[in-house]
């Protein structure tokens, strides 16, 4: 009986413990948040005082691999051994894929400041939702110093507005490429074509010639391969005039985008008639598997992709056939604007340490010099962003050898600095929704109207939504 | 089996070999050089250390909860036992994703974003191996149990003495279910880590081909896919052998 007592009373006291733990846990952890809080404040203090001692750690977060990573992480490597060394600093380069900018937006949402970084790499158009984060450091008033070492002139006009929002330049460009046409030369001239086509018809008839097929008259080689997302629909709609913005208010550069206009100007419209011709010639393949590889292999003789492909492209050709590159055609013939100017800007975030910021924006004004940009340029495809660079004698010989390249730098510099890709602030939902209608289109699913209803339809719906969850 | 083969295969190819108009299924020659990007390009060997700590001890603390929750469930008789045995079994029905949100802001709020623990804690409990576990333990007479206790033996005494080493089938096929799943578990590992050194195997297959402008290729990939393979296949074949028959028979007479 008393056995039985003493374990029942054991067991009380056990959940007891176990309870009040839970409940005192979630108090000793504001504690702990405060005392870290706390700490912070005073190693801020401290840490600008014994600058001399300890390096000042920048964390910084990317999404490049392969051949552009590895030229990244000499770019860095050689920062922490020279400029990085003499103002001790150290770049602690960490790579995230392109869930970069959500483990932020997480890290923010439960302010773990000690699991965020100093810089992140993120597309341009997450400006908006990290512009919507107290942590983030505007570059505006930085790139305003007469101190740094780069300003806003330091950019390709096009490249500035890019990482423009609500007026102000927040973002540093740091790896920019734009919409290019890549076609295998000797496949044009066995076809007979001289030249690459320069409008959506001159491009209709291409495909329908350098198509091949078989006896059962399935393709073989297709005369184009490419599958119209949001990033490609963006290029194709902005090109067509300086006044063809995605969305209202400049396609969200000078307010917060609400609806897209591209079903009231005609744009869409425009876009959709020539894609249904083009569909109609059969040797259009518009479901994308393995692109890169398969234009490798002939399989493909014409491409539209990021010019950021052209350092994969060169290593997988092994000189079987010779390929340039060439500006995306307009949709109409009368078309003035130009592809957009897309890719990755750079991010600083104040976690609560000054000396973190300014190390931060030494290692970003490094990252925008003409040297660091000529090693990143080489290995990628992605365009030096500073304005000096093409000028340096080592990309004038680069340019020289591979002229692939400069399509993709002259192609921004012609464009109007207007085309840009829009800030939509559900950007991963606007591409599903206009990757699945694309898709249905080709698949003759839907109709030119119906495409255009349900492709304005529901990206409106989806930025209402947004909109209503988070005002 | 065979697209497993085919993988492999791949991983010994050419990127010319591998995408071409018709079908090749073994490579012309074993070329190494997949394998090459995979040592050079990622820390493969630590991303697979980190995946073999989360799997073996979150599948050893899951053979200790599970084991412990069915024992309570099978052998005694309580107030509530019903509720609380409906309550596991109901959980059985909530998909995973919905937790995942919630999963996230506790593991954050208690400090354990890139930390072992902080991987490692979801899967330290499994409503379905409770459920294994208990239907398995309901199949002892409780006469075992009287007896034990007729001889003076306690009741965690039973459980570690008698009951776990006649039940080693059932606890071998726990650990390897587990330590396969937690193996190829993705998107926790993901979301609850953004340091390169905390990373998973599964979690670094994915970072190889994220950017299609500068990945390494398919056969790097599948390569990479194979090396991680490898010690899920040798848990299967260890703990396989491991599993006999149940050790009841003769324990109690009559």
């Amino acid at each position: 009986m008393k056995k039985k007592i003493l374990k029942k009373t054991l067991a009380l006291f056990l959940s007891s413990v176990l309870a009040l733990g839970m409940v005192a846990c979630s108090g000793s952890n504001d504690q702990t948040t405060s005392a870290t809080d706390d700490s912070e404040a005073k190693s801020t203090t401290a840490s600008s005082g014994t600058q001399g001692n300890e390096p000042v750690e920048v964390v910084f977060w990317h999404s490049t691999s392969g051949a552009t990573g590895e030229a990244l992480e000499s770019v860095i490597k050689t920062y922490n051994e020279t400029r990085g060394a003499e103002k001790n600093i150290k770049v602690n380069l960490v790579f995230q894929g392109y869930e970069g900018t959500d483990k932020v937006i997480l890290a923010y949402q439960t302010k773990d400041t000690e699991n965020a970084p100093d810089i992140n790499q993120g597309l341009t158009s997450t400006i908006p939702s990290m512009m919507d984060l107290d942590w983030t450091v505007s570059a505006d008033s930085y790139l305003n110093d007469s101190n740094s070492d780069i300003n806003k002139d330091s950019f390709y006009e096009a490249m500035q507005r890019s990482c423009y929002y609500e007026g102000e330049m927040v973002a540093v460009p740091f790896a920019n490429s734009t919409l290019l046409l890549y076609y295998n030369v000797d496949a044009l001239k066995e076809a007979g074509l001289d030249g690459p086509p320069t409008t959506m018809d001159e491009l209709i008839d291409y495909v329908d010639k350098l198509t091949i097929r078989d006896a059962s008259g399935q393709a073989t080689r297709y005369g184009l391969n490419v599958q119209v997302k949001r990033y490609q629909l963006v290029n194709f709609i902005v090109s067509q005039s300086e006044n063809s913005f995605f969305g209202d208010n400049e396609g969200g550069r000078s307010a917060p985008m609400t609806k897209l206009t591209i079903g009231e100007d005609g744009t869409l419209r425009n876009f959709l008639e020539k894609w249904d011709t083009l569909l109609n010639t059969g040797g259009y393949k518009y479901v994308e598997d393995s692109i890169n590889e398969e234009f490798a292999q002939g399989l493909s003789a014409m491409v539209i992709m990021s010019s950021s492909r052209i350092g994969t492209i060169n290593s997988l050709i092994d000189d079987s056939f010779s390929y340039m590159t060439a500006p995306i055609p307009k949709v109409n013939a009368d078309d003035t604007s130009g592809a957009a100017v897309g890719g990755s800007c750079l991010l600083m975030f104040d976690r609560g340490n000054s000396a973190r910021v300014d190390a931060a924006w030494d290692v970003l004004q490094y990252c925008s010099s003409p040297e660091a940009q000529i090693i990143i340029s080489k290995a990628s495809g992605y365009m030096p962003v500073n304005v000096e660079a093409e000028n340096t004698q080592e990309m004038q010989d680069f340019y020289q050898e591979f002229p692939q390249y400069k399509v993709a730098l002259d192609s921004v510099k012609k464009a109007s600095p207007l085309a840009q890709e829009p800030l939509d602030v559900v950007y991963n939902e606007i591409n599903g929704i206009i990757t699945k209608v694309m898709l249905d289109f080709c698949e003759r699913n839907l109709t030119i109207d119906g495409a255009i209803d349900k492709l304005v339809s529901e990206c409106n719906a989806a930025m209402d939504e947004y909109y209503e969850a988070n005002n | 089996m065979l697209p497993l083969l085919y993988a492999v295969c791949i991983s010994f190819m050419e990127p010319a070999e591998i995408l071409t108009k018709e079908l090749h299924f073994f490579p012309n020659s074993l070329s190494l050089e997949n394998y090459r990007i995979v040592f050079k390009q990622t820390a493969i060997f630590r991303f697979m250390l980190n995946s073999f700590l989360i799997a073996f001890v979150s599948s050893f603390v899951r053979i200790i909860t599970s084991s412990l929750s069915a024992f309570s469930f099978a052998f005694f008789e309580y107030k509530g036992k019903k509720l609380m045995f409906y309550l596991v079994t109901v959980s059985l029905i909530i998909p995973v994703d919905v937790l995942m949100v919630q999963n996230y802001f506790t593991v954050a709020d208690m400090g354990m974003i890139n930390t072992y623990m902080g991987m490692m804690v979801v899967f330290f409990v499994s409503s379905m191996n409770i459920f294994v576990m208990r239907q398995n333990f309901m199949a002892y007479s409780r006469t075992l149990k009287e007896a034990a206790m007729i001889d003076g033996c306690s009741n965690f005494l039973f459980y570690l003495r008698i009951l776990l080493p006649s039940s080693k089938s059932v606890l071998a096929t726990v650990f390897i279910s587990s330590f396969v799943g937690t193996w190829n578990t993705y998107l926790w590992p993901m979301m609850v880590t953004n340091k390169n050194e905390m990373r998973t195997a599964q979690v670094a297959i994915t970072m190889m081909n994220v950017n299609e402008s500068s990945s390494f290729g398919y056969g790097s990939v599948m390569a990479a896919a194979v090396i991680i393979l490898i010690p899920s296949i040798l848990v299967f074949i260890i703990f396989q052998k491991k599993i006999i028959g149940g050790a009841m028979a003769g324990a109690v007479k009559g």
